[in-house]
């Protein structure tokens, strides 16, 4: 998580890159890129748009890093433009998207949690991966942006509900809601892997 | 409560729907790419514009302070110059005033011949005819008249 990690060094980073050493943002593309794409991905489930999206929310904060205060973590300032130009994204995309199913990481199959998930004792066990993923990325795909936002915030990449609440600008009360109507929603989507 | 852990449990495992590491490297080439790509598609007066908005938002105009304090010396000095020259301007302004006269003085007259191939005699200013010697052109050598007799007069 993120507040185990040094949010002096990513302070020091933006101040670096502010001053002109584009280096230091190099770094922090390095550093946030992987957890980024996470979020983008699931919200749009596509890599080719996952990857332009991408590439825009990085140029987007590489231009608007001087304006960076530093009033909240650079996480969550760099989360914050990514699901505001995601959602925006979607907006225009409309309802069409493709599913990429070919990006599951193959080593995952040595994963301990994911062996965790997947034993005898999972409710998943029998489930097809491919087509466990396909329900999973179709029902992603029938909530709102907002919901689909914040589930997959906090079920997929494991954020609370503060840190949540700061990157869309909502209150945790909102968080906790649309979290509770998103479930439901995918429990009757989902209800035959149950 | 059971079933929102299952799905929690599901949703977890999206979470390993990650591409290679691989892809991560070419991410940033491709992000160098496309800032260059972008620099050279933005039009000059959107950078230097930038640019200025950077340097007041960094605070660094005091790193410019010298070169603005050179400059603003320069525009004083400039202006003084200029307001020294223009004290000299009524003499000039003479010289040139009874330029202006003179030759619109000929060019009057030059529009008169111009315009009257044949002059109206009549429109031309009388002279009173008189045989008095005053009447007779004058040679005049150092100031005194030498003589009012025309010179082939013996």
């Amino acid at each position: 998580m993120q507040e185990a990690q040094p949010i002096t060094e990513d302070a020091e980073l933006v101040a670096r890159t502010q001053s002109g050493d584009p280096a230091a943002f190099d770094q922090l593309v390095v550093k946030f890129s992987p957890r980024l794409y996470g979020l983008v991905y699931h919200m749009t489930s596509n890599h080719e748009d996952t990857n332009d999206l991408m590439q825009d929310i990085f140029a987007k904060a590489y231009r608007s890093i001087n304006g960076f205060r530093g009033s909240s973590s650079f996480y969550t300032w760099i989360h914050s433009i990514g699901v505001n130009m995601t959602i925006n994204f979607l907006k225009k995309r409309g309802r069409r998207f493709q599913m990429s199913l070919d990006d599951i990481n193959a080593n995952i199959q040595n994963d301990e949690e994911f062996i965790k998930l997947t034993s005898s004792e999972s409710p998943v066990r029998d489930a097809d991966m491919k087509e466990l993923q396909q329900k999973l990325n179709e029902a992603m795909m029938k909530l709102s942006y907002e919901h689909r936002a914040v589930v997959t915030m906090f079920d997929i990449q494991g954020m609370h509900h503060g840190e949540i609440s700061k990157i869309l600008g909502v209150s945790e009360g909102t968080v906790r809601s649309r979290l509770f109507y998103a479930h439901k929603q995918l429990q009757s989507y989902l209800g035959e892997f149950r | 409560m059971a079933k929102q852990q299952d799905i929690h449990e599901l949703l977890r495992l999206k979470r390993f729907e990650q591409p290679d590491p691989e892809y991560f490297d070419k991410f940033l080439r491709d992000f160098h790419r496309n800032q260059r790509a972008d620099l050279l598609r933005r039009p000059l007066w959107r950078i230097t514009l930038d640019r200025l908005q950077n340097a007041f938002r960094q605070g660094s105009l005091e790193l410019y302070g010298t070169a603005l304090a050179t400059a603003a010396v320069l525009i004083f000095a400039g202006i003084t110059a200029t307001n020294i020259l223009s004290d000299n301007e009524p003499v000039s302004n003479l010289a040139a005033l009874s330029e202006r006269q003179t030759s619109a003085s000929q060019d009057a007259m030059f529009s008169i011949n111009a315009n009257a191939a044949y002059p109206d005699l009549n429109s031309l200013p009388k002279i009173a005819r008189s045989d008095s010697r005053s009447d007779m052109p004058r040679y005049v050598i150092d100031a005194r008249p030498v003589s009012y007799e025309r010179s082939f007069s013996f």
